[in-house]
């Protein structure tokens, strides 16, 4: 690897060495020489399971690398979480790590020594603290909250706030955009523009093509735990950037589409569960109907009752037949498949093997006889699904939770399409995973539209809703505001309508 | 139960390391040729060890723990513990006392007692913990406290012989050598390997344990799960009593109580893990072996009988702390 870029002129903040890491016989890491300069920002790429969030936790100290080493931005090497910590290296990990029972302000202070003094804790001195570091993330009113009650979006800008409480030298994050909606996305990039600004270093992992071209200065591509690229992101390797993490997106979506045919999901009348209050809905064969909305307007609410997973009044019928409401199982029998939100917590199953994890709840008769399970008819079936979502590492009997974030989505959104269903609720089918699986599961619901199927897909992203979707509805304050064809809406009105004003606000994407 | 559920599995350490299956197989192995290699290194030194008749008593003494060790298997695996699986098995033997006491059937003495277990474990345990949302272990800490109670109101407060030829011939005869209790344990064994293994109920029972909310929302029936859980843990500490009861000949008012820890020792140090989602019968088998070399060849070798537990709790200690180092290397 001689491409190991220290320009001169730039310090480096932290440079990588030789580091490899072994997973039994996986090489996660496979000698990966790189260095990330101080006052700039660096973007890692790379597919699932290119080594990317191993590299962020080998940087972290929270992972021993096999060999090779780190070195802080003191030039003292990294040993160990402590080391690391002491060095000034501070890591947001994809999936927040947050004591959700605590309050917000006593999440972002916690074990600060501003919030303490000696033994003793100093609340007041801590929720102020926590405040100075909220401020331009998160209004001052969720300071009091309980972690756990927050949304995604807020949850991960707690994580960040929390971050930049310990006073970071070099900030890792992995995936930070992944689970935040636009507002959040903004506050995170005028963020790490003063950060780097006041000379610190930043690295992020992201699948996110604007992350990438809006923030970074250096970019590190990984392919298979090697490094495959590094170096300045200039207009000469824009291009390759874009291609790389877009390749294959758009050729895996089906050219045609037949038009929409007789109605599979109708809704009506549905209260209750903070505030949702939706009248009337219809779901057609073969749409894909986009659910937006600010996060915390309803539009998962609105998407688990469809999906049979939390309670309601009212009424939601399958082909004319209703289903109870917050029975998931009375609502699969009618054929309603749900891919859910929250991935870690609600979704997948850690210490369980991938094929468990792709047939759980499956009983239909492909795989098994009785009481029985077929399990010759279990391993094709797994093998059959590993291959259509192109799950990495190709294992069956691998536990869930040593695969990467991106491919565990793979696993759940697999799990939901082999059933076959009418009508598929996913939410946020994408979230965290790389160009080419998010092109095969586009490609997937798209598929299953194509077959019959309505699927109903909850899109923070206006990327994603505008290149999935057929139709899209707004959910503002938990009732339907806005329905509409995608071809007869802009952004700027999606936008307006989820924030509840008619005159659109400035913040404009440039489709690059 | 919620204590341990609603910790989802990001929050436990920077690294979900776990084991996969291969390796799960690889340490079963080990763990056997550790117990074999004990057997074999005490065998010149122990002439017990080497008598036929003395290996099958011990084996039919603990028969009734084996059956008890893998029922609370599937609980745990699920996620839970019943606390009350050893004052169950004594309790049913009060029952067979109250039913032979009025002249039933030998047979239908034996369908009563055990269907009585099986309606304690799914209606009482079951239901309050998985429909009641009611933890565990307040559940069957109930239990554990009221069994006894009313097992001695039954019994009066002592000891009552009882005499029952099947169950006589269930606990203390022979098949072709082999004592019945262990062809007994043998049986249940395969049963419960061929539920857990082989059938959709099983790897439900892995998946509720794993993720109880991803389960539900993958449309597991988590409730039901959790019911048959606790059916089987009674049920089976139900045959273990009594297999109890046949050896002793009589009710007695503190049968049973210790043998939970003892048998839930042996399904911890079989790899069953109380996080849940993990854990295997043979583990269980393989523990409770271990136990037993284990203790024979102190007793034999002349340690004084009241040392064992101390010794069997600091070797659960060890055998837990090398696999959590393990885990987090």
């Amino acid at each position: 690897m001689s491409a190991l870029q220290d320009q001169s002129g730039s310090t480096a903040g932290v440079v990588v060495s030789g580091v490899t890491k072994l997973y039994g016989a996986t090489k996660a890491l496979a000698g990966v020489d790189v260095a990330f300069r101080r006052g700039v920002v660096t973007a890692v790429v790379g597919a699932n399971g290119s080594g990317k969030t191993t590299l962020l936790r080998v940087v972290s100290g929270l992972l021993d690398p096999s060999s090779g080493q780190v070195e802080g931005p003191s030039g003292r090497p990294v040993t160990g979480l402590t080391s690391a910590q002491d060095a000034g290296i501070v890591l947001v990990p994809q999936e927040p790590t947050l004591a959700g029972h605590l309050t917000v302000w006593q999440n972002v202070s916690l074990g600060r020594p501003e919030a303490a003094s000696g033994p003793f804790l100093r609340d007041r001195a801590a929720r102020r603290f926590a405040a100075e570091h909220l401020e331009g993330l998160l209004p001052a009113s969720v300071l009091d909250q309980v972690t756990s009650t927050l949304n995604k979006s807020s949850r991960q800008l707690v994580q960040l706030a929390a971050a930049m409480a310990r006073k970071p030298i070099v900030l890792m994050l992995d995936e930070p955009t992944a689970v935040l909606d636009e507002d959040g996305v903004l506050a995170l990039h005028a963020l790490i523009r003063r950060f780097v600004g006041e000379g610190g270093t930043v690295v992020i992992v992201s699948h996110r093509l604007r992350d990438v071209l809006e923030l970074a200065d250096d970019v590190v591509v990984l392919r298979n735990g090697l490094v495959n690229h590094t170096g300045p992101v200039t207009p000469q390797t824009e291009h390759q950037i874009v291609r790389l993490l877009s390749a294959e997106e758009r050729d895996n979506r089906p050219a045609h589409r037949p038009d929409r045919g007789h109605v599979v999901l109708e809704a009506s009348g549905l209260r209750g569960w903070r505030g949702l209050s939706v009248d009337h809905l219809q779901v057609y064969a073969g749409e894909i109907l986009g659910i937006a909305g600010q996060s915390g307007s309803g539009r998962s609410r609105l998407a688990s009752v469809l999906a049979g997973a939390h309670p309601a009044e009212g009424q939601v019928a399958v082909e004319g037949s209703t289903f109870k409401l917050g029975s998931i199982r009375s609502a699969q029998a009618a054929g309603v498949a749900y891919i859910p939100e929250d991935r870690q917590v609600t979704a997948i199953l850690g210490n369980q093997s991938v094929s468990a994890n792709l047939l759980v709840g499956r009983e239909d008769g492909v795989i098994r006889r009785g009481p029985f399970r077929r399990r010759a008819a279990e391993r094709q079936e797994a093998a059959d699904l590993i291959d259509r979502f192109e799950v990495r590492p190709r294992d069956p009997d691998r536990h869930a939770a040593l695969l990467s974030g991106g491919n565990q989505q793979k696993l759940v959104v697999g799990r939901a399409l082999s059933r076959k269903a009418k009508v598929i609720v996913a939410d946020e089918p994408t979230q965290g995973v790389d160009a080419s699986a998010r092109g095969a599961i586009h490609a997937a619901l798209a598929s299953a539209a194509a077959e019959g199927s309505a699927v109903i897909a909850v899109c923070s992203e206006f990327e994603e809703l505008f290149e999935l979707c057929d139709r899209v509805v707004v959910v503002r304050d938990g009732a339907v505001v806005l329905d509409r064809p995608i071809a007869q809406v802009s952004q700027d009105e999606v936008l307006a309508s989820s924030l509840g004003s008619h005159l659109p606000d400035s913040v404009e994407e440039n489709p690059s | 139960m919620t204590v341990i559920q609603s910790q989802p599995a990001t929050s436990a350490g920077p690294e979900p390391v776990v084991a996969s299956g291969p390796s799960t197989m690889k340490q079963q192995g080990l763990f056997f040729a550790i117990v074999l290699a004990m057997f074999v290194v005490a065998l010149p030194f122990l002439p017990q060890l080497r008598s036929g008749p003395y290996l099958m008593v011990q084996l039919a003494t603990y028969s009734a723990v084996l059956v008890m060790a893998l029922g609370q298997t599937f609980v745990v695996i699920q996620v839970g513990f019943d606390l009350s699986t050893g004052a169950m098995q004594g309790f049913v033997g009060g029952l067979v006392f109250l039913f032979v006491g009025w002249k039933l059937a030998d047979g239908l003495v034996i369908v009563l007692s055990l269907g009585a277990a099986l309606a304690i474990g799914v209606l009482l345990h079951g239901l309050l913990i998985a429909k009641g949302k009611m933890n565990f272990f307040i559940v069957t800490l109930a239990s554990f406290t009221i069994l006894p109670s009313l097992l001695r109101v039954i019994l009066d407060g002592s000891s009552k012989p009882v005499y029952s030829p099947a169950l006589d011939s269930l606990a203390n005869g022979s098949i072709l050598g082999i004592r019945t209790p262990v062809i007994i344990a043998g049986i249940v064994f395969g049963l419960m390997w061929v539920l857990l293994n082989r059938t959709v109920f099983g790897r439900n029972v892995y998946a509720v344990g794993s993720n109880r909310e991803a389960a539900r929302l993958a449309g597991v029936n988590v409730d039901r799960v959790t019911m048959i859980c606790y059916g089987i843990c009674a049920l089976c500490a139900g045959v273990a009593g009594l297999l109890l009861l046949g050896a002793l000949g009589a009710a007695d008012p503190s049968a049973g109580l210790g043998n939970e820890f003892f048998a839930l020792t042996a399904v911890l140090l079989g790899g069953t893990r109380f996080s849940g989602g993990q854990g295997t019968l043979l583990g269980t088998l393989l523990g409770l072996l271990f136990l037993i070399v284990l203790s024979n060849i102190l007793l034999l070798s002349g340690m004084p009988q009241f040392w064992i537990g101390a010794v069997q709790g600091v070797v659960l200690l060890i055998a837990v702390g090398i696999d959590r180092a393990r885990r987090d290397a």
